[in-house]
């Protein structure tokens, strides 16, 4: 017998033994187990309790008329007819899971908090729905005032209607860009479980809230976070004649609440 | 003199140049470039302490904003704002609708909560400092003659800058606010006393991992989180045992159900199991005991698997079969390795020479006894290679060297 024939021989022998437990494997109604009783005890810290929060909004947004070339026109006070203002907000709004206080959800650590009795053991479903809505509070109107007074004749309300000697809708237009929206913040961030809004929308007193970004229960992580950018702009309509003609006016839109709500907890 | 700080400073970048041109303007009058109104930012967490409430403790570890007062009765918890913004934020508490749609609960400014005439926070309204955390007492105060009843409602915190309105000519101003859903159970602890039905215990695998799945219900008039533990004996073998499988429910409202997802401990495999469960709910413990219970992690498609394990069976049985058949092949090994190639043959016929070799000298022995024609007549039948060569005359290679072996020796003994 060859060298080579014996070890055909010895490989078919080793398929013979290898195919016979793999067969047996198949074929076994039950996958293997331990038959060890199972139990531990053992002694360990506790870490903060997750909290969702909401950071980031400025406290006003300052709008200005812009030039012709950013939508606007050559005058640069108001003349009788549509005049245009626009603002951002410097800051980007963030809403966020961490222990209390913390700036924002951590980059680094998933063990950073923990939501106690919120979820089965060892189930990702833990933790609340975040819902982020703005809403014009109080009465939807930008009120303008000459010397701490109040001109009637200049306050217009955002009633959704295009009023006489204006071309323009009465809304606080509001445009919204999600910029970094993660299940998980470790690192770069990975998922994107989050439901968002974005694009323009025309508030005003009929108008309902908007629900800027949602993340379920079953997607929240210790370390979910999701920030947003926000421009807003109005029209003072065409065809207000001011009381005080000549002098400088001071004009308040309503006040936009961010309103973070969670589920049932 | 900006040129003369220019060229001490050797600064050529006309870019630099302006904003050092800008800074400098600035210092000389009175920082009227820089711009007029600075925004702060706005930032708020909203928590509570622990009930100190036994029987509110005992129905969610005391976390929730849960309350259970008795007709006349006060309760109160504290609540934690903090603040994450730049500027101080002026605070409002109040409480606000919660209604219920397909969608879950919803937020209503528009109505009032029909538990508001008994609520009260204390501050309502306060200045809320950067980076500091404030206590409000939220109290309960239910009038004698109110029966039974449960109520719900959202506390919502609001804060919005306190410095007052901007001073810019246009501006629209801006505030956060943070809502936590809140319970309040009218009645005593026994009138109000938690009913869960446990309604059954399963295995389920959800992405590929495998759970103990307890179903239950909330049949009682307030909502809890049922938490307890659950020891398992393997019906055939006792010493099979996973004991203290701990569980936690998210809180249930009341008529609502749920199934309580349980890690599976290592080890636990379909099978039958006596099981109990040991809970606490309010004041009462909670037992139940299934027996021979049969607990099955059904995979979500048991159909692939099976697929998977006959493909699996096929490939083993195709191996065994091809592998048995070769062992039980007769030992031919002149005729393979001549078949085999030139490697092959180079070793048989060292081998066929030693063979010969052995032969020879079996046969010079018996030479001095034999005549010499007998045994060349011998040495040549007795060739198994011949043999071989008839009969698998595969390779012209093969061939001449088995004829060269079968001749040669011959010759040699003959003269010998």
């Amino acid at each position: 017998m060859t060298l080579k024939t014996q070890g055909k021989r010895y490989l078919a022998g080793f398929a013979v033994v290898i195919s016979s437990v793999g067969l047996m494997f198949t074929l076994s109604t039950s996958t293997l187990a331990s038959a060890d009783s199972v139990g531990s005890s053992a002694s360990v810290g506790t870490v903060p309790t997750c909290v969702w929060q909401l950071t980031g909004v400025t406290d006003s947004v300052t709008l200005t008329h812009p030039d012709a070339t950013a939508g606007g026109d050559t005058h640069i006070a108001y003349m009788g007819k549509d005049f245009r203002l626009t603002g951002n907000s410097s800051q980007q709004a963030k809403i966020y899971v961490g222990a209390a206080g913390v700036a924002g959800a951590s980059t680094t650590d998933t063990d950073n908090c923990s939501f106690y009795n919120s979820g089965g053991l060892g189930v990702s479903n833990t933790g609340a729905d975040a819902q982020l809505g703005i809403v014009g509070t109080g009465t939807a109107k930008f009120t303008a005032t000459y010397n701490s007074s109040e001109d009637t004749a200049m306050t217009f309300p955002l009633d959704g209607t295009t009023p006489t000697g204006s071309s323009q809708v009465r809304n606080l237009s509001l445009t919204i860009t999600p910029t970094r929206c993660v299940t998980s913040n470790i690192g770069a961030g990975s998922g994107d479980n989050w439901v968002k809004e974005s694009g323009t929308t025309g508030l005003n007193a009929t108008s309902s809230p908007i629900s800027l970004a949602l993340l379920s229960k079953a997607n929240t992580s210790t370390t979910s976070t999701c920030s947003f950018a926000s421009a807003l702009s109005v029209y003072i309509p065409g065809g207000l004649t001011p009381a005080h003609a000549g002098q400088q006016y001071t004009f308040t839109g309503p006040t936009l609440t961010t309103t973070l709500s969670t589920s049932v907890d | 003199m900006a040129l003369a700080f220019f060229s001490i400073m050797k600064i050529k970048n006309k870019l630099t140049k302006a904003a050092i041109s800008s800074f400098l303007l600035c210092g000389l009058f009175g920082l009227s470039a820089l711009p007029a109104i600075a925004e702060g930012t706005l930032g708020m967490a909203f928590t509570n302490t622990e009930s100190t409430d036994g029987f509110v403790s005992s129905l969610h570890g005391g976390q929730s904003l849960w309350f259970v007062v008795a007709p006349g009765g006060t309760q109160s918890r504290e609540l934690l704002i903090s603040s994450s913004g730049t500027v101080p934020e002026l605070v409002d508490m109040s409480l606000v609708f919660l209604g219920r749609n397909s969608d879950g609960q919803y937020l209503d400014r528009n109505k009032l909560p029909d538990s508001i005439k008994w609520v009260k926070f204390s501050p309502q309204k306060f200045v809320l400092k950067p980076k500091t955390t404030a206590s409000v007492l939220m109290t309960y105060t239910v009038p004698a003659d109110e029966p039974i009843s449960s109520h719900e409602a959202f506390v919502l915190a609001t804060a919005s800058g306190a410095s007052g309105p901007s001073k810019a000519q246009y501006s629209v101003p801006q505030a956060i606010a943070i809502s936590r859903p809140v319970f309040l159970g009218v009645g005593t602890e026994t009138q109000l006393a938690p009913e869960v039905e446990i309604i059954d215990l399963f295995g389920e695998v959800d992405g590929g991992n495998s759970y103990l799945a307890l179903k239950i219900k909330n049949s009682g008039k307030v909502p809890f989180s049922l938490s307890g533990t659950l020891d398992m004996v393997d019906s055939k073998f006792s010493n099979r045992k996973f004991s203290g499988i701990k569980f936690i429910s998210q809180p249930l409202a009341p008529g609502e159900s749920t199934n309580i997802l349980i890690p599976a401990p290592l080890g636990l495999t379909d099978g039958k199991y006596d099981i109990s469960l040991t809970a606490l709910l309010g004041s009462n413990e909670i037992n139940k005991v299934w027996l021979g219970k049969l607990i099955k992690f059904t995979p979500i498609f048991p159909l692939f698997q099976i697929l998977t394990r006959v493909l699996l069976a096929l490939i083993f049985l195709l191996i065994l079969a091809f592998s048995l058949r070769y062992l039980r092949k007769p030992r031919k090994p002149n005729e393979k390795s001549a078949a085999k190639g030139k490697s092959d043959s180079d070793i048989s016929q060292e081998e066929v020479d030693q063979l010969i070799e052995a032969l020879m000298k079996s046969s010079t022995k018996k030479s001095a006894k034999k005549p010499v024609k007998k045994s060349v007549k011998k040495a040549a039948t007795k060739k198994p290679v011949k043999k071989a060569a008839t009969k698998k005359p595969v390779k012209k290679t093969a061939k001449k060297s088995v004829k060269k072996a079968a001749k040669k020796p011959v010759k040699k003994s003959a003269k010998k």
